[in-house]
């Protein structure tokens, strides 16, 4: 019997088990994670019947006093790969650390996730909703001398998953909160941080970037409005060669938010980026200040707003509103513009037995156009039984494409739900789209049917059939990402 | 090498399978006003209701207002709810405007650097667990769909030690 069969059937036992947490005197021991195994029973295209897909995380950790030593563990066979649409296995032991916590001392040593200054001198993470490992591997250190005062530092070496060069990070951060300790609701805040990034593109050849980043920031927290700035200025301290030349760049960051007597709250938020990163800043994302989270080159030359609001005006009427903007600092060709909106609203407990709601997407960018409706409504037959449907219309225009086509896809579901026992998901997807991104034919719609047991509030056991188009799929009450898919599934997914 | 470790942590998780305890973490975060809130405080007298979500979660937006429900009907008798946004550093501007503008007045925290997200081994959003008065988790819900927030009452109505009912189709 193979590793992998072994690990199937171990890690499906561990669907009926939970809380694995055991505590001997002053030791705990902790392991829980999640795991997903799908197994293709049919595939259309012959190729792939009887393939198996494990998924899983473990984490491990053991707890003694205000220690804890514990590791994350990936595995994979095989993983889809967003960012490249191709497919890899994984058995990896991703995270490994030891902590020290006290009231005044967090000390951490082997893998770091943390963000300094709004993520403008800092922001080493791991992004579980689009696969990204993306942490330092060194040790920090976190003082909190008297409660409105904290001093952190930190220093590590980090690979950004799909850059093969490993970056040496040394970064601190002084957060002084001075009314911190009152109960007073005005609390005033200032932030100041730094960071010493060197990033060895080849150091065979000795082709390093050293980058240094200096943030200052402050505002004040009110009882209806807060404001927040932050100014952060970046210098190349290496070249990477002797003759390039040694760049500076600067950054503004600033946010107000208010709440109108109750009834709404409204938000805004500017960016000004003006050659602060560059295509190897991989441990520094400033804010976006954008609607959809997109942003037009990261940070190296941009600038814009967002204007929002949200309110309920009547109990169960959910509203909001948002519109953003973003160009150039420097006009350079070709020239980019970003405009986007959004309005949703959401209806709750008003209409006996529905709950109807939507919600209407601009986003116009430098190389894609789109507008998009989703309407969609809940209808409850009992407490524990109901229907939600949607349709999504959208239209949408590449222009990154020589002959620019304009193509609207439409997706249609309805997943019937019986409250902690059964659903049932169809999803239909249709397109006028000839060809995709890379000039392939492609095909024009999606039928997918899936029934799904829930065996515990922590398993599920699924079957589905049909194709995906893969992406960003929401079923079960979460989103996640779907590979592509064409057959019949069966799949069983646990959380332990 | 790698490849055995997920094995032999698998079988070692077999050979000890016993639950004995499921102690909630103890986590400190600051909330939407930069105030601290150190989770054990709100354990030792309450039942508390958490949830992980963020403000590009659709299925969490839904579920809000049914923690903000369970809050209304169940805050005086020992219930406290606690929302958990895991928006990272550079989206986190947009949770307070969110929270306030739809009225919400359960607690709300920032968990940027997803401290509280590895502390409570979460799995995906929306993420809800009940603890109950003894600081232990006595519930654990992945994902919301509509009217699963009678399932989460229940649990709560049983650790509160009262009669509830929110039928609201009856009502």
């Amino acid at each position: 019997m193979s590793d992998k069969m072994i690990i199937i059937i171990l890690i499906s036992l561990l669907c009926i088990s939970s809380n694995l947490i055991l505590a001997f005197g002053d030791y705990q021991f902790s392991m829980s994670g999640n795991n997903k195994f799908q197994y293709l029973l049919v595939d259309e295209e012959g190729e792939n019947k009887g393939k198996q897909y494990i998924s899983d995380r473990l984490e491990v950790s053991v707890l003694w006093g205000p220690f804890e030593v514990g590791t994350v563990v990936n595995i994979d066979y095989p993983r889809w790969v967003r960012f490249i649409g191709e497919e890899e296995d994984r058995a990896e032991m991703s995270q490994l650390y030891l902590t020290y916590t006290s009231e005044k001392l967090d000390a951490t040593g082997g893998t770091i996730i943390k963000s300094m200054g709004r993520g403008m001198t800092l922001h080493a993470t791991e992004d579980l909703s689009i696969d990204l490992e993306h942490y330092l591997k060194g040790a920090g250190v976190s003082f909190r001398p008297v409660e409105y005062l904290e001093i952190t530092g930190l220093g590590g070496k980090g690979e950004w998953r799909y850059s093969g060069q490993e970056d040496r990070v040394i970064a601190g951060e002084v957060e002084v909160s001075p009314l911190g300790m009152t109960s007073t609701s005005i609390q005033p805040f200032v932030d100041f941080s730094m960071s010493h990034i060197n990033i060895p593109i080849d150091p065979e050849s000795d082709i390093v970037y050293d980058q240094r980043y200096i943030l200052l920031g402050g505002g004040a927290y009110l009882p209806f409005c807060e404001g927040e700035f932050y100014y952060a200025r970046r210098d190349m301290v290496k070249s990477a060669s002797p003759g390039e030349p040694k760049t500076k760049g600067e950054a503004i960051y600033l946010t107000a938010n208010g709440t109108i007597s109750r009834f709404a709250s409204v938000e805004f938020e500017y960016k000004r980026y003006d050659n602060y990163c560059d295509f190897v800043s991989h441990f520094i994302t400033p804010p976006n200040a954008t609607i959809f989270g997109d942003s037009i080159n990261e940070g190296n030359n941009e600038q814009g707003f967002l204007i929002g609001a949200n309110s309920q005006p009547i109990d169960g009427l959910h509203l909001h509103f948002a519109y953003a903007f973003g160009n150039q600092v420097k006009k350079v060709e070709p020239q980019i513009k970003v405009k986007e909106m959004q309005i949703d609203a959401m209806v709750q407990d008003i209409i006996p037995r529905v709950d109807p709601g939507g919600y209407l997407e601009f986003q116009d960018e430098f190389e894609r156009k789109s507008i998009r409706v989703r309407p969609f409504a809940t209808f409850f037959m009992t407490e524990k039984h109901s229907i939600t449907g949607s349709i999504e219309f959208e239209k949408r225009t590449e222009k990154f494409w020589e002959n620019r086509p304009t193509f609207k896809d439409q997706i249609l579901e309805l997943e019937y739900y019986w409250t902690g026992n059964v659903s049932a998901l169809w999803r239909f997807e249709w397109t006028d789209q000839k060809r995709d991104q890379m000039g392939e034919s492609i095909r024009h719609n999606w039928n997918f049917i899936e029934v799904k047991y829930i065996i515990n509030p922590r398993s599920e056991f699924s079957v589905g059939y049909g194709q995906l188009r893969g992406g960003k799929v929401c079923s079960g009450g979460s989103c996640f990402w779907e590979s592509p898919f064409k057959g019949l599934r069966a799949k069983l997914t646990s959380v332990f | 090498m790698f490849r055995s470790i997920p094995l032999l942590l698998v079988i070692l998780a077999l050979c000890i399978n016993v639950a004995l305890s499921a102690q909630a973490p103890d986590i400190t975060l600051k909330d939407i006003n930069n105030k601290s809130v150190t989770l054990s405080d709100l354990y030792s007298e309450n039942v508390v209701l958490i949830e992980f979500w963020s403000t590009t979660c659709e299925p969490c937006k839904k579920q809000l207002p049914k923690m903000q429900a369970l809050l209304d009907k169940y805050g005086d008798k020992g219930l406290v709810v606690v929302s958990i946004a895991t928006d990272s550093a550079r989206m986190m501007s947009k949770v307070k405007p969110y929270v306030n503008g739809n009225r919400y007045t359960f607690i709300t925290l920032h968990d940027p650097d997803q401290k509280a997200w590895k502390a409570f081994h979460a799995p995906a959003e929306p993420y809800t667990i009940v603890v109950d008065k003894g600081g232990e988790v006595a519930y654990v819900h992945i994902g919301y769909n509509p009217g699963d927030e009678y399932e989460m009452e229940s649990v709560v109505v049983n650790l509160l030690g009262i009669e509830g009912t929110w039928k609201k189709l009856t009502d």
